[in-house]
């Protein structure tokens, strides 16, 4: 970081990390202005945001930002009182300063030479606000005259009477330069010069409050003029005055101003101080931010490595001590020692609980990101595309967040891309031109859900089925043998594209077979539906943590192996008679439930050794099942050994083995020893597919 | 700094030759232990240890090299090296010593046959009563199948 010579190091740091946090904010509301349109809660936070960022930044003489801030703080605020209408050139002006700001930001953390055009942002905004002025609905300046009229019966009278009379009645309004200081002058000038053209009935801001000072950029009159003056006149009379820097003439809508006035709630004139020293209401995460610390992610995951550490051994001590007590149960030592065993175990359970609190983070930090992305997608794309999010408030543990970023931006590419169509094409499929994008998060069952629901033109699978075959990806039987599903399974294969051009945006598509790695590298699963004509569903399940979690230690032949408990739905001793084979495979009648569940065998579904055509009763069975949905078919796993249920840190296996077939990492134990942690979803799915197989074998040998 | 005209080596034992890998490869010198097999992987990787509570994959060079395999005895030592910032494992017979090599010693591999084994040989260094086989350890563990030891 460049040296500030007034600045500490650790002051330039907090500024920045403020100043993100400002940037991110900024970035997540403006997006929502636009798709919301003017709310007043909306405004007014982003006004506060803004506002704070130029008095951080100004305080440090960081002018350029200041300057910027100031800026868009006057948009804003126009935006704000109701003077300026939320146009796309001002969402694309605003979110420009807030580019402009993050190249201002990242100058000065690295002091590279990033070139920022503050100048010209800053006009990219006046001229907004000029054009967005121009055509001031007549919606918005009743509104501000309407609480006028509300509070003043008084004037509400003149002006009914004034149309009773058939008088000739305008709406003046002219805009000052924001940065005139005489603003207040000359509002009284201009009320000067239009008493000299008629009767004013009301005016915003009323005389009052420009006797007070409480004056914004504008001030509007509805007047009943003395002669039917041509509006350009009135215009330059207007504009006659000093600082007047645009002047407007328009019709009054009586109706619409009345009924305006009758919504309006009668607040009397509310002296708001000008533009610049808005008082920042004061928001409750304004408070609850005072009570938190930042912490470096080094530290946090230095500390949640040795809690990880910590839980091993505490399960360890407790074997030992279990052994000790047992053994010497009369010794006055060894009792002690327990005692203070169970006490250490009760607090590393809590210490573990609290650490992977803190390392939880809302996934909505992450989502924030991306109705900027879809945004800026659909106007390169020319499509008409809104992203919805749900569930932004789901915890995850903040390791797996940093890792579904880079997926989650392909699949939204990718939908954005390919899957939805072109306004005129939805139009022509009885479509609404705006397609919507679900982003959904939840928990369920010890794992978070994400799902990305597109309602565009689904997968087609004859054009997957067919470019697979061209690929030489399967053969044309194979091909032929697979199910809907199945050819929609196929674009996670690496190599497949089925974009019919390569776009900028999301390159050849080809990033499937990446994403589907990326989310397997995190012990997690991707399934994706799809429905010609309707829409297509990414769904990805990972785990709630990638630190730890609560296994069963099984043991088949030599070999222990951890089941994460997630997956488990029982464990049962195995009965002789509940055992058959079935077409060489051997499967489990669960008489109970009346469910038929195949049986493996984890020497065979690991590689380790040959598949046996020979029944063969194992000790136990643990019945497994990917999650809850219909869709899901449990499996019975054999195994000689229930060891134990325990916390389970996980281990990565690192690259170097490459992606290993039903393993999802390792762990190790209290006593030193290595175990593999299964991979259930992906051992499920193999043996469903070999069951396909089967079936395939069986109605051969029939053909 | 004055120009490194040597080299310092990790000498060890594989079969019946002496290999070398440079010094800044090896993080660490251990005894062999338990070994937990992990199915689906390289057809040299024995599987993964437990190091001060870590897990590495441990690869063997012998079934590298297509050596026959054989029992460990007390000598069989497992160098924990960085490829490509991860640390592996790998198994040798036995570790005899370190050495330094002048760099004037050592024939580079471009001159011996143009073999599969000159994709992981970087070299061969000439000392007194012995030649050593210098590894480039990132090819031998990474490379594609060989076809056979170094001759």
């Amino acid at each position: 970081m460049p040296d500030y010579p007034d600045i500490s190091p650790d002051e330039l740091k907090v500024f920045l990390d403020e100043a993100e946090s400002l940037l991110e904010s900024l970035d997540e509301h403006i997006v929502r202005l636009e798709q919301q349109g003017p709310d007043d809660e909306l405004v007014r936070e982003i006004f506060r945001v803004a506002h704070t960022l130029k008095g951080s930044s100004g305080m440090l003489g960081f002018e350029e930002m200041a300057r910027l801030t100031h800026s868009m703080e006057d948009t804003l605020d126009r935006v704000r009182k109701g003077t300026l209408a939320v146009s796309e050139a001002m969402i694309d002006a605003l979110l420009m300063s807030l580019d402009g700001l993050r190249g201002l930001k990242d100058r000065i953390a690295t002091g590279a030479d990033i070139p920022v055009d503050v100048d010209s942002i800053i006009a990219a905004l006046v001229v907004t606000a000029e054009a967005g002025a121009a055509p001031v609905t007549q919606a918005v300046s009743n509104r501000t005259l309407g609480s006028v009229l509300a509070a003043d019966s008084a004037a509400a009278a003149r002006v009914l009477a004034a149309v009773a009379e058939h008088r000739v009645i305008r709406l003046l309004r002219a805009e000052f330069a924001p940065d005139s200081e005489w603003i207040a002058v000359r509002c009284l000038q201009v009320m000067n010069e239009i008493e000299s053209l008629g009767e004013v009935l009301a005016s915003s801001p009323t005389p009052a409050e420009i006797d007070a000072e409480a004056v914004g950029t504008a001030i509007e009159a509805i007047v009943a003029l003395n002669a039917d003056t041509a509006d350009e006149a009135l215009e330059a009379t207007l504009r006659a005055v000093d600082d007047v820097r645009a002047a407007h003439v328009a019709d009054v809508d009586v109706t619409a101003l009345m009924l305006a006035a009758a919504d309006a709630p009668a607040v009397p004139s509310v002296l708001e101080t000008p533009s610049g020293k808005g008082e920042a209401p004061t928001s409750p995460r304004g408070e609850a931010l005072q009570s938190s610390v930042r912490i470096e992610v080094t530290q946090l995951d230095a500390m949640m490595n040795m809690v990880g550490e910590l839980v091993i051994d505490r399960t360890r001590v407790a074997q030992l001590t279990r052994v000790l007590g047992e053994r010497f149960s009369d010794d006055d030592q060894v009792r002690a020692l327990s005692e203070t065993a169970q006490h250490i175990e009760k607090i590393v359970d809590s210490l573990h609980e609290r650490m992977m609190q803190a390392r939880m983070l809302p996934v909505g930090l992450l989502f924030s990101k991306f109705p900027r992305l879809v945004r800026d997608l659909s106007r390169s794309l020319n499509k008409q595309i809104r992203l919805e999010l749900e569930g932004e408030d789901t915890e995850i543990d903040r390791s797996v967040i940093e890792q579904i970023k880079d997926p989650l931006v392909h699949l939204i590419r990718n939908a954005c891309d390919h899957g939805i169509e072109t306004a005129e094409a939805r139009e022509a499929a009885g479509k609404p031109a705006q397609s919507t994008l679900r982003l959904v998060a939840r928990h369920e069952q010890g794992q978070i859900v994400i799902a990305l629901i597109d309602d565009g033109r689904g997968v087609d699978a004859e054009r997957v089925r067919a470019k697979a075959v061209e690929r030489g990806l399967i053969s044309p039987e194979k091909a032929e043998r697979l199910t809907f599903q199945e050819c929609v399974e196929l674009i996670f294969e690496p190599g497949l594209s089925t974009a019919a051009q390569t776009t900028e945006v999301s390159g050849r598509g080809v990033g499937m077979d990446i994403v589907r790695r990326d989310i397997e590298s995190l012990s997690g699963h991707i399934e994706v539906e799809s429905h010609p004509g309707e829409g297509t569903t990414f769904r990805m399940r990972l785990p709630l943590t990638l630190a730890t979690f609560r296994g069963l230690l099984v043991g088949c032949g030599r070999t222990t192996y951890a089941i994460p408990l997630t997956y488990v739905r029982e464990t049962l001793r195995a009965n002789a008679d509940e055992m058959h084979m079935v077409g060489g495979k051997q499967v489990m009648h669960l008489r109970a439930r009346d469910a038929v569940l195949p049986v493996i065998w984890l020497d065979e579904a690991l590689g380790r050794t040959e598949r046996s055509t020979e029944l063969r009763i194992p000790s136990y069975v643990v019945v497994v099942r990917a999650s809850d949905s219909e869709s899901e078919r449990p499996m019975a796993v054999a195994v000689d050994r229930l060891i134990d249920q325990q916390d389970i840190v996980v281990k990565s296996l690192g690259g170097f083995l490459g992606r290993t077939h039903g393993v999802a990492g390792a762990s190790i134990l209290g006593d030193g020893q290595v175990v593999l942690i299964l991979d259930i979803p992906t051992l499920i799915k193999s043996s469903q597919q070999d069951e396909h197989a089967v079936t395939e074998a069986v109605l051969e040998r029939i053909a | 700094m004055a120009e490194q005209h040597e080299r310092q080596l990790v000498v060890f034992e594989l079969g019946n030759e002496a290999y070398g890998i440079n010094i800044n490869a090896v993080r660490e010198i251990i005894r062999m232990q338990a070994i937990t097999s992990v199915p689906d992987s390289p057809e040299y990787v024995r599987g993964v240890i437990n190091l001060r509570g870590r897990v590495i994959p441990v690869a063997d060079l012998r079934r590298r090299f297509r050596l026959p395999e054989t029992e460990a005895s007390a000598d069989t030592r497992v160098l924990v090296v960085d490829i490509a910032g991860e640390d592996i494992g790998v198994v040798v017979d036995a570790v005899t010593e370190v050495k330094r090599v002048l760099n004037s010693a050592v024939e580079p591999a471009s001159t011996l046959s143009t073999t599969d084994a000159s994709y992981y040989i970087e070299g061969i260094a000439k000392l007194d009563n012995q030649l050593l086989i210098l590894l480039d350890l990132e090819h031998a563990l990474r490379g594609p199948a060989l076809a056979g030891a170094a001759a």
